[in-house]
């Protein structure tokens, strides 16, 4: 398998506080990456960075063998690479058709826009019904399938998600999760940060597990799934 | 459908054609040209809003473009300089530099929003302010706060719109002249603006307004596109600088200040942010709302036999209380969206 990413050394910091150290993590192409951890933990800060909203303090970012600082925010969506920030980031006023054209801002008027757009809404019949309503008057998982279904538009290899379950409920969750599987499924490959850890770990191929920006632990998702620490720390102890 | 809203233009278009001549048999000519000022108010108000309500970037400074465009026409066109420039190169030259001090301003404010952003910006405005009042020495550029006088009046080639003309009999005077100038201006502003909001741009800055993380993660360039925002409301207060000074004639740091670019915000805020009806609803009313009620001591004398409030006090009374009023009753501004009113009906 190829490395798609290679995050070696990355340390992330706001002002005089370090929120990730020395963070070593690599995704292969294809693969399902978990980055599990508590809050303040690091992980969204490390996803931050590879996305380019933050900039990296020390370390190296290599996306498919470049290195990242040579591509600016706006030109590593074009690379493929996605992210679905946390708390979604819908365009409330805009309607749900034009928050899916800003998934495909970089592709202009390519003539797949179109029939991606067809695509999307056959995967999500309720974004369908109401293509011409603001985004805003969705409910949080919808808008959660709607930042999914905008992340799809640009066309990633790499899609980066930043805890898509937050804020939402139970059953959303569950569909929100179903949709994420299917797209890895369709071969578009995953780094997910997540706060529900079991969640996370039964989709992933692998888990990299955080504390206080430093990696603690790493292996396979099922491995760490039985892991004492993890368990302890993240699944609510020996429910499992 | 479509023949009704057909007729409709027709008509209001006569009637816009019409108004000056109707204003000049009814009220008198000063009337013509306080209608003349609102038309460049509400260029104003439609660069503004490309700033503020296209891309929500709060500007408190926006009069300083508004001098840059005054000045600029002032120095081709009088003797300050000696240079007597035609108008299609003065005045697109002031929309640039306007322009490029829309970028100056926006390149080191790119990070800052909301407040923070507004304070920068007056700032902004003051020092373009205190710079055309000190500019006089050691290098006499603007003639300090004596101001420019004696500034050609807008022309086309030998056709001077600053005198009198005849045609088919009929008078013109020159401020007609000048109110149709304004109306085609005005016009081709508001038909930009339109194209604008509807275009892969203006739905940018839609979405850098609504969550600027979201809109950079999607691969927008927000700095450019922020500089572009800038810079594409400053021209609109740039050409309405040059109109201004072309017609007053005279053009003084004075007329710059904090005072208007807070006046200016207030139009579009009160109009309906975002939306060009509302906006241009907006500038009309505040531009000419304050010279209607300058009759307000005249009717006080009538009533009351004396005047009990200073007709100038009263008219930032009833100002004050109109948009106090109007932020409880009509949060979106008196003509909002579509869109900004269903969401506020939502609520």
């Amino acid at each position: 398998m190829t490395i798609l990413l290679d995050i070696a050394g990355l340390s992330v910091c706001y002002g005089g506080i370090k929120a990730v150290a020395e963070v070593d993590l690599v995704v292969h192409e294809g693969e399902r990456v978990a980055l599990i951890g508590a809050n303040g933990a690091g992980k969204s800060s490390t996803l931050k960075a590879v996305a380019g909203l933050m900039v990296p303090s020390s370390g190296q970012l290599l996306y498919d063998g470049t290195p990242l600082e040579r591509l600016a925010v706006w030109q590593r969506v074009g690379a493929g690479l996605c992210l679905v920030p946390e708390g979604r980031g819908v365009f409330p006023r805009l309607s749900i058709e034009e928050n899916l054209l800003m998934g495909a801002w970089h592709r202009r008027r390519d003539a797949g826009v179109l029939s991606d757009m067809e695509r999307i809404y056959g995967l999500f019949e309720r974004l369908k019904e109401r293509r011409l309503q603001p985004a805003g008057t969705l409910s949080g998982g919808e808008q959660q399938l709607l930042a999914l279904g905008r992340a799809l538009m640009s066309r990633p290899r790499l899609l980066l998600l930043d805890e898509p379950s937050m804020g939402l409920a139970p059953l959303m969750v569950e569909k929100v999760f179903d949709v994420i599987r299917a797209i890895a499924g369709s071969g578009v490959t995953l780094l997910l940060v997540e706060q529900n850890a079991r969640l996370a770990l039964e989709l992933c191929d692998r888990a990299y597990v955080m504390e206080s920006g430093k990696v603690v632990l790493t292996g396979k998702a099922d491995e760490c799934l039985r892991d004492a620490r993890v368990q302890e720390a993240y699944l609510g102890g020996d429910q499992s | 459908m479509k023949g009704v809203s057909c007729r409709w233009l027709v008509l209001g278009g006569a009637a816009l054609i019409l108004l000056p001549f109707a204003l000049e048999l009814l009220l008198g000519n000063g009337w013509v040209r306080i209608v003349d000022f609102a038309l460049l108010y509400v260029l104003l108000a439609l660069g503004l809003n490309i700033v503020v309500g296209y891309a929500g970037l709060l500007d408190l400074g926006y009069v300083a473009f508004f001098a840059v465009g005054a000045y600029v026409y002032a120095l081709l066109n009088s003797p300050q300089w000696g240079l007597h420039w035609p108008i299609w190169i003065a005045l697109p030259a002031g929309a640039l530099l306007a322009a490029c001090f829309g970028v100056l301003l926006g390149a080191p404010t790119l990070k800052l929003r909301g407040d923070y952003l507004a304070i920068v910006t007056l700032g902004f405005g003051e020092i373009i302010r205190i710079f055309l009042n000190n500019l006089d020495s050691p290098i006499n550029i603007t003639n300090g706060p004596q101001g420019i006088e004696l500034i050609d009046s807008l022309h086309f080639g030998s056709l001077s719109l600053g005198q009198m003309h005849h045609v088919l009999g009929l008078r013109i005077p020159a401020v007609v002249n000048v109110y149709y100038l304004f109306l085609v201006v005005v016009v081709l502003g508001m038909v930009f603006s339109h194209r604008l909001e509807r275009s892969r741009i203006g739905r940018a800055w839609a979405a850098i307004r609504e969550d600027e993380v979201a809109a950079a993660s999607m691969g927008l360039n927000t700095r450019n596109l922020k500089l572009l925002a800038f810079a594409m409301g400053a021209s609109f207060g740039g050409l309405s600088g040059g109109l201004f000074a072309g017609f007053q004639g005279f053009v003084s740091p004075e007329s710059f200040t904090l005072q208007e670019s807070v006046m200016i915000l207030c139009m579009v805020v009160l109009g309906g942010m975002g939306h060009i009806a509302g906006v241009v609803l907006g500038a009309m009313l505040l531009a000419i709302l304050p010279e209607a009620l300058r009759a307000a001591g005249d009717w006080e004398q009538m009533v009351f036999g004396r005047i009990w409030v200073d007709p100038s006090n009263l008219r930032l009374l009833l100002f004050g209380m109109a948009l106090v009023l109007m932020m409880l009753r009509r949060p979106g501004g008196l003509w909002p969206s579509n869109a900004r009113r269903n969401e506020l009906q939502g609520q």
